[in-house]
């Protein structure tokens, strides 16, 4: 209780464990892990020595994006309400967009794995991310296309534009 | 890892879906089983109402009818300056099919123009179509844009010929001809 009362000293980090499904431990800190809702979700509850998550569905390569995202999320929320409070211009926001967009750009696999990571996790910002990069690599391209790039099997639909 | 995005859930597709415009949504429907599944309630039938609004409106006055052919989303547009043009607005290719206008279409015996109105700047056109009745009838452009083709059917067997039969909607069969001076071009109005 003494460190609120005495804003100039850091408390130290809270953390919290994260254990991929290959049995990979991360340990990250809490306000990161807790830009999941399904970690935020009954947060409070669990004992503050019991702050271990097995992600059964998530592989420690993913996780570490994953991760790589949020913790992102967090210290640009931070410096972007900094900025604001003191009232001086920020590009933050810009900035991150650009960062979501670069983070993102990854090979189809790879978007798989975020996209069901964030949804098994659901990390709201991050899952609209990366539905959007679906739609967008949708958009344009013809059914022969689509299935090429996201290696979906032809099962029996008749494509009328086949021959073009 | 194969076949992954076949095993999204439906509930992520779903999200998906919503952000696709219609011509990527009846593109993605075509992909697989599933992606048309979640692509309800269009499931593209075949009666799947779709409106066009005519956005060209120009000097010209050749506002433009359009006839849907109920197979593969094809378009025929048919315009009041008696030009028919056929065209696949959910295609990747832009091309437009040019038909015989209107003119030279069987039944038609001659056109005029003249001036609905005194203060009219430009003439209207007319066409003289032949009837059953003894005196043959002239009709408005706007009358013969709207009417005078009832249904547009397609076959992707080759024409030599260019003739086509077609029975008419007074239980009529009628020869066109002239299809052999078709042409494609691709509009900058469309991409």
């Amino acid at each position: 209780m003494k460190d609120s009362f005495n804003p100039s000293i850091e408390p130290p980090k809270k953390t919290v464990t994260l254990v991929s499904s290959d049995g990979y431990d991360f340990e990250v800190e809490e306000e990161v892990a807790l830009e999941s809702q399904v970690i935020k979700d009954g947060f409070e509850d669990k004992a503050v020595d019991d702050r271990e998550y097995l992600l059964f569905n998530v592989h420690s390569d993913t996780l570490e994006l994953i991760i790589k995202y949020c913790e992102k999320h967090v210290s640009s929320r931070k410096s972007i309400s900094a900025a604001a409070a003191s009232s001086s211009s920020s590009n933050g926001e810009e900035a991150l967009k650009e960062w979501d967009e670069h983070f993102i750009s990854v090979d189809t696999n790879t978007l798989y794995d975020i996209l069901m990571a964030a949804d098994y996790l659901n990390i709201k910002s991050l899952l609209d991310l990366a539905i959007q990069k679906v739609a967008d690599t949708i958009h344009g391209r013809s059914p022969e296309q689509i299935r090429k790039k996201f290696n979906i099997e032809n099962d029996s639909i008749i494509d009328p534009w086949a021959s073009e | 890892m194969d076949n992954q995005f076949a095993v999204v859930p439906d509930d992520v597709l779903d999200l998906v879906v919503e952000r696709l415009c219609l011509p990527d949504l009846y593109r993605f429907g075509m992909v697989s089983k599933l992606c048309k599944s979640v692509c309800d309630p269009l499931q593209f039938s075949d009666q799947l109402p779709w409106l066009i609004v005519p956005f060209v409106n120009n000097i010209n006055n050749s506002t433009t009818y359009l006839r849907r052919h109920r197979k593969r989303g094809w378009l025929m547009t048919v315009h009041e300056n008696s030009q028919v043009q056929l065209f696949n607005p959910l295609s990747l290719s832009s091309r437009v099919i040019h038909l015989p206008p209107l003119t030279k279409f069987p039944g038609v015996l001659n056109t005029i123009e003249r001036k609905e109105n005194e203060e009219d700047d430009v003439p209207s056109l007319f066409y003289m179509v032949s009837s059953t009745i003894p005196l043959d009838i002239l009709k408005s452009s706007k009358v013969m844009r709207d009417t005078y083709i009832f249904k547009v059917a397609m076959s992707s067997s080759s024409v030599s010929e260019g003739k086509f039969y077609a029975v008419d909607n007074g239980g009529y069969v009628v020869v066109v001809n002239g299809l052999e001076e078709t042409q494609e071009e691709t509009p900058d109005t469309l991409s």
